[in-house]
């Protein structure tokens, strides 16, 4: 967690996506309590208040809840983990295909290009 | 809340602050930015009331500042002098009986995490030792108001890192205003909140920081050398 | 109060030195005198006088602790200045633990010059010493207050002015002005019928006030003497009693108001 944040993108959207990753990738479980703001602020080197906004940011989006005088816990309703996950899925297919739409490759080449890349290893045989 | 209304500081030889209006909230770490001599430490030193105005009124939550604003503002001066007869723990124990909410708990909490030798004789401190006494004895006083002048200025990396660690773990964002001045910005981007430009006497940009991200991809230093071009 | 004698404790501390030195001055003082009249076989005579001469010099002992104290202070004012007491506060933590040493330093200094043999010198009773010394002492440090209130307003008024101008101009112009100030306020206006006016009140009859402290004839008969040239009021002291608050009082404002860091 002590890798930095880029200085010029809100680092509240950063910390959340950072979340949003861990949660996703299992590193924190349903349930998992998060750290206190504060804790979280000093393990990030980020101002409280900022930790404060990703909080409330990441409860919007109900991938976390916060419990009255027991801190924050990650949501263990099944139905907000899937769709976070395909979300954040789809948020990175949408940043390449992007990405590769601006260097000027067409939908045919991309698709060719992924299918032999994921099968790379097995379709020699 | 701290506000300016229309500050002007005239020295003999020169304007420091040049008819400012400012608001700074409640709650916020605010950065102050600038060339020397820009009216950086001018305008902490009016905050704390040790200097008056020329023109102009300073309030805060609504009381005109005056010398005795200091019960409650913590002033950290970019000075570094103490009462050199006193060991730390007794300097500690100077402000602790000067000023009502001085939390001597906290002190101690801060003095261990800042890991700074209570008996030592403060004139026995080294630079990067007399930085980190500062820090004790400005953030363990619960005010409204801390000012910071360059807490950071001519200290070492490690000890800059543990400044800037003990600020986010021993400032109370709910209830308290940080302002501070520095050249060391990339060390304390990201803690600020809120980013104040000065240039020549005059306030020229003032910016939430996360709003600057978020607007213009911005990051304090590519904002501030759009300023001071 | 609460905040006050914390802060008295460390004028204490800081004004130390000034304390130290009167002393290690006396000390030396007495045996550069001591060995002298050793030589021509008269010891005690001369450290008696000497004590009588370094308690008269006490009359300087609290301006000049102010203003090593305050110059103590100057380098940090930030800290000293940033404080919620009021300015008044502050000066008196110092002009008190300033008049701790100075009774403490006059005590040292009077016994010495009293057990140096000053009852060879003049024949007293040994209550009449005491009494002598008493009265004396007393007016060693009203003095000496007195003349650390201007002084402490002079140093005021140098920071002040040092805003304008160099610190070295400032300093000529204060210390000019302070003299030119002493020459009207001591040595002009007391020959003024104003002065007379408002301060010939409430004589002292030194010879009764000699006689009622059952003093030698002598002493008695030199008082009356002393009285024919020069009389003593209750108004006098009183008027200056009444000049030194109000000068210390603007002091406090202006260091509470106008001295900036």
């Amino acid at each position: 967690m002590t890798d930095t944040f880029q200085s010029s993108q809100p680092i509240y959207l950063q910390l959340a996506d950072r979340l949003n990753r861990q949660i996703v990738s299992g590193e924190l479980k349903p349930g998992d309590k998060l750290p206190s703001v504060r804790e979280m602020a000093v393990s990030s080197k980020v101002n409280p208040n900022t930790v404060q906004r990703t909080y409330r940011e990441l409860e919007a989006s109900g991938i976390v809840e916060s419990r009255r005088g027991q801190g924050t816990f990650v949501t263990e309703n099944e139905e907000i983990l899937f769709s976070t996950r395909e979300k954040l899925k789809n948020d990175q297919i949408e940043h390449f295909i992007q990405v590769m739409h601006d260097m000027g490759y067409e939908n045919e080449e991309i698709q060719a290009g992924l299918r032999i890349y994921l099968e790379g290893g097995r379709s020699n045989d | 809340m701290i506000e300016f209304k229309n500050v002007t500081k005239r020295y003999m030889t020169k304007t420091a602050l040049r008819d400012v209006c400012l608001k700074l909230d409640k709650g916020k770490i605010i950065g102050l930015v600038g060339l020397n001599g820009a009216g950086k430490s001018t305008t902490m030193k009016l905050i704390a009331g040790l200097v008056t105005p020329t023109k102009g009124s300073i309030e805060i939550d609504g009381s005109k500042v005056t010398r005795r604003i200091a019960s409650k503002v913590s002033y950290l001066s970019e000075l570094d002098e103490y009462y050199s007869f006193y060991t730390v723990q007794q300097t500690i124990d100077f402000f602790a009986s000067q000023f009502a909410d001085f939390n001597k708990d906290k002190a101690e909490e801060i003095r261990a995490y800042m890991n700074l030798d209570a008996n030592t004789k403060v004139k026995h401190l080294s630079k990067g030792n007399r930085g980190r006494l500062k820090i004790i004895l400005t953030l363990s006083r619960e005010v409204p108001v801390l000012l910071m002048d360059e807490p950071l200025s001519g200290l070492d990396p490690l000890v800059r890192d543990s400044i800037v660690k003990g600020l986010i773990t021993f400032v109370d964002t709910e209830k308290q205003t940080v302002l501070l001045s520095t050249h060391q910005i990339m060390e304390v981007e990201m803690i600020l909140d809120e980013v104040l430009a000065i240039k020549d006497g005059e306030i020229v940009d003032h910016r939430n920081v996360e709003d600057l991200r978020y607007d213009e991809q911005q990051g304090i230093l590519e904002w501030m050398s759009a300023i001071y071009e | 109060m609460k905040t006050w004698l914390p802060l008295v404790k460390k004028e204490f501390r800081l004004g130390l030195p000034i304390f130290l030195l009167s002393l290690i001055i006396f000390i030396i003082g007495v045996a550069v005198v001591g060995g002298i009249g050793y030589k021509f076989d008269h010891i005690l005579q001369p450290i008696g006088i000497f004590g009588l001469v370094w308690g008269a010099g006490h009359f300087f002992f609290l301006a000049i602790y102010m203003l090593y104290s305050l110059g103590s202070e100057k380098k940090r004012m930030h800290l000293w200045l940033h404080n919620p007491m009021h300015a008044s506060g502050l000066l008196l933590a110092k002009l008190l633990t300033g008049t701790v040493y100075l009774i403490l330093s006059l005590l040292i200094t009077s016994l010495a010059a009293y057990f140096g043999g000053l009852e060879v010198f003049i024949e007293l009773s040994a209550a009449s010493w005491l009494k002598i010394g008493v009265i004396l002492s007393i007016h060693a440090i009203l003095f000496s207050l007195d003349l650390a209130v201007y002084i402490t307003l002079a140093y005021i008024l140098f920071l002040l002015l040092e805003r304008y101008m160099p610190a070295f101009l400032s300093g000529v112009v204060v210390f000019f002005g302070f003299w030119v100030f002493n020459g009207i306020y001591f040595g002009w206006f007391p020959l003024t019928k104003f002065y007379e006016v408002i301060t010939s009140w409430g004589m002292i009859d030194l010879g009764n006030f000699a006689s009622s402290m059952n003093f030698e004839n002598n002493i008695v008969n030199a008082m009356i003497n002393f009285q024919q040239d020069f009389k003593i009021y209750a108004g006098m002291y009183l008027f200056e009693a009444v000049v030194v608050t109000v000068i210390f009082f603007i002091t406090s404002w202006l260091l509470d108001k106008k001295v900036e860091v």
